[in-house]
């Protein structure tokens, strides 16, 4: 915050020593290079989270190429109050969503995708290790399966907390939703999934 | 409810190891109890290790060239004075801005002389604009007339490679201040493409960025 704008113009910053918050400053007062920090520090892990909540891999790319889109063209909206991530994950959030919508409407996804025809079933996991067995990347497919069929308020916390790690704090202001709601829904989402998932067997892995 | 429901609700929280020490006990005791629980929890404990060690895919390789492509249009698309916005009374009449300056005379002097140098800014940029290369351009960000210098951010493909202050002789016009030089430009374009990233430079080209020099310009 010492830096006036002059100096952000005059000086050469590490800009990936710098925390998030003083990016998206710089980056307000037209630095395209926090712009470009902030997006490879982000890319993977809201990549992540649309591809396992919408179990594709272009639509999740569309959806993170239109959340940075939307970084750009509406930098000035983020205010110091929040978290940048914070604000970030709940316009990938709320853009994964309207996807999830838009592919109902347009019924671009029967019953058949859905199902267990792995014919329909196009996941492509492309950093799978390649260590893993045949029949263990079969799970994991059965996996992202019954994630995609969990409704999308069980979806997403799921993926935040089991598959990104956040903590149940971040998951909160997020979705903003109270903390307790946050803790009880991931149980819920959980045993949602371990009922759908009833063919992995505890001696598999 | 069933104290099985109640054990279950209670899966997540044993899971993470929050549970009050008297819970834990009671919780522990209850698995021991009851078949279906204990094998329900086994099966929560490997779908949460097994959600955790799902892999974790990146985006393409094309991503960043795509991400790339559309931010430039969105630049493009842009209106022209976005980096450096114009007052928006520029629109209203010039007479409705006259009786502006005529009642607070004082205090628009100074203001109208920020927005002039910033109407030059934009016509600076609209002309650097005109002439840039595909693959490198200059925006000027400042003009300190006290010190006769600009600022100028060099960006090979969009992204900045170099910001310097420029002098320039008093009495230069803008055009010659900006007009595309025969030398500056093709060695320009020559510049490598950043390896990384989509707008940093790498630190090598950073170092040895040819900055533009204002002896590159005919005043």
């Amino acid at each position: 915050m010492a830096k006036g704008k002059d100096s952000v113009y005059s000086d050469y910053f590490d800009f990936d020593a710098l925390p998030d918050e003083e990016l998206i400053r710089l980056f307000q007062n037209d630095e395209l290079a926090a712009y470009d920090t902030l997006v490879r520090r982000y890319r993977d892990q809201l990549y992540l989270f649309a591809y396992r909540f919408l179990g594709n891999q272009q639509e999740a790319e569309d959806v993170v190429q239109e959340t940075f889109l939307r970084l750009f063209r509406k930098r000035h909206a983020y205010r110091q109050i929040a978290k940048f991530s914070t604000w970030i994950y709940t316009i990938a959030g709320n853009l994964a969503k309207t996807e999830l919508r838009r592919r109902k409407r347009r019924r671009l996804v029967s019953i058949n995708d859905m199902g267990f025809d792995e014919k329909e079933f196009e996941i492509e996991d492309e950093g799978m290790d390649t260590e893993r067995e045949a029949d263990s990347s079969m799970t994991d497919k059965l996996i992202q399966q019954a994630i995609s069929e969990l409704s999308p308020r069980f979806r997403e916390v799921i993926i935040l907390r089991d598959i990104q790690e956040l903590s149940y704090e971040e998951i909160g202001s997020i979705l903003r939703i109270p903390l307790g709601t946050v803790k009880s829904r991931v149980n819920r989402a959980r045993l949602k999934l371990q009922a759908k998932l009833k063919a992995i067997k505890p001696e598999n892995k | 409810m069933s104290l099985c429901n109640r054990v279950q609700k209670l899966f997540s929280a044993y899971h993470e190891g929050e549970l009050a020490e008297d819970q834990r006990i009671a919780f522990e005791q209850h698995l021991e109890e009851c078949s279906r629980c204990r094998e329900n929890f086994s099966a929560f404990q490997v779908v949460c290790r097994r959600l955790k060690e799902l892999p974790k895919p990146k985006p393409t390789p094309y991503f960043d060239a795509a991400l790339y492509y559309r931010v430039r249009r969105e630049q493009s698309h842009a209106s022209r004075y976005t980096v450096f916005p114009v007052p928006s009374w520029r629109t209203v009449p010039v007479f409705a801005a006259a009786a502006v300056l005529l009642v607070f005379l004082g205090a628009q002097l100074q203001k109208a002389a920020m927005d002039k140098q910033i109407r030059e800014l934009a016509a600076l940029n609209d002309l650097l604009r005109q002439n840039a290369e595909a693959s490198a351009h200059f925006v000027v960000t400042q003009i300190d007339t006290t010190a006769n210098r600009i600022k100028v951010i060099k960006y090979v493909n969009t992204r900045p490679a170099g910001v310097e202050w420029v002098n320039y002789p008093a009495q230069a016009s803008r055009r010659t201040l900006i007009d595309r030089d025969a030398d500056g430009y093709p060695d320009l374009r020559r510049a490598p493409r950043p390896a990384t990233g989509l707008f940093s430079p790498p630190s090598s080209e950073l170092n040895g960025a040819r900055v533009i020099q204002a002896s590159q310009y005919q005043f």
